[in-house]
């Protein structure tokens, strides 16, 4: 039963997928809009947190347990 | 470097501990910031579990905050690797180097990643070096043969465009033309999506390797000369990762 829902789950996300754009989010050149989270520890990070001298590399994704 | 879900704190715990992962995994439960950035994934049923998930990818920001790049992926079974966007930012590769001696030039084949897994968008690169007073032709070049960096079909995986970086213009005083080259040292970079599990396992060797293949082709010349076209043999070989199929305890699980 587990299987046949998650068959039927990434069946329908590919299908999702497929209707859609690349260009998500705010566009290059925007300011990246500021967030308060906490991280794996539960100690709160924002952007200016995240920022280094270099600028930052914040990535989204699906999950940590899929 | 922080990466974003909608996982609870308790779920990103887990996991770090279990990846040794010490950079910030950032929770966003209910999805505000994923939401404020206009990247949910709206095609996903309110009611299912999944609701909530961002569209992958990754932003590039400068010191301001101000976004630089971003790399999204239409098929989220697709995902460029960091260390592909840290190539292609910053020129940086993880993957060992191989060198090919060609007669009028020398390359270093590299790779952003050495271990892949798939769906994983890799790049591969080529620092070509010419020798002294030689000039390969551009892609555009009229009348003469231009660099050409092809791969061979393979079931590995599928090879996107070449990016070539911006020529020189070169005056050739004998014959009164001005044609765009590449002169001194030169870096292309290509990106190939590594095939998905069902179609890359044929291609793996007895220790779970498989190897991508391309040929350079190009003719160089000097300011008197033009020499015979050469094709050079390209070879990268990866190791293949099986992805991290364990789940965080049922109780954490969200429902």
């Amino acid at each position: 039963m587990g299987t046949i829902y998650r068959l039927t789950v990434t069946l329908f996300l590919l299908v999702c997928y497929s209707l859609q754009g690349r260009d998500y989010g705010p566009p290059v050149g925007a300011k990246m809009a500021g967030f308060e989270l906490p991280d794996q520890a539960g100690k709160l990070h924002t952007l200016a947190t995240i920022l280094g001298s270099k600028g930052a590399i914040i990535l989204f994704y699906r999950s940590a347990d899929w | 470097m922080a990466a974003v879900s909608y996982d609870t704190v308790a779920v990103l715990h887990n996991f770090a501990e279990r990846r040794g992962i010490h950079f910030p995994l950032l929770s966003d439960p209910d999805s505000k910031v994923i939401r404020e950035l206009g990247i949910l994934n709206e095609t996903i049923p309110k009611d299912n579990p999944f609701f909530g998930v961002p569209y992958p990818g990754t932003f590039v920001l400068n010191d301001q905050g101000v976004i630089t790049a971003k790399y999204f992926e239409d098929d989220f079974r697709e995902r460029y690797t960091s260390a592909d966007i840290l190539t292609r930012q910053f020129g940086l590769g993880t993957g060992p180097r191989t060198e090919v001696e060609g007669k009028q030039l020398k390359l270093e084949a590299g790779s952003s990643n050495l271990v892949v897994a798939a769906g994983q968008r890799v790049s591969l690169t080529l620092d070509i070096e010419m020798k002294p007073n030689m000039h390969v032709y551009a892609p555009g070049v009229e009348g003469y043969i231009p660099i050409d960096w092809k791969m061979k079909e393979s079931a590995a995986g599928d090879a996107h465009e070449v990016s070539y970086p911006a020529s020189e213009k070169l005056h050739l005083v004998a014959i009164d033309e001005t044609v765009p080259v590449y002169q001194g040292h030169f870096r292309l970079t290509r990106d190939v999506t590594i095939a998905q599990d069902a179609k890359l396992r044929p291609a793996l060797d007895s220790s779970g390797k498989f190897t991508v293949e391309g040929t350079l082709r190009y003719q160089a010349c000097d300011d008197r000369v033009c020499y015979v076209p050469q094709e050079l043999a390209l070879k990268w070989t990866f190791q293949y990762a099986e992805f991290d199929r364990m789940r965080v305890p049922v109780e954490l699980r969200r429902k």
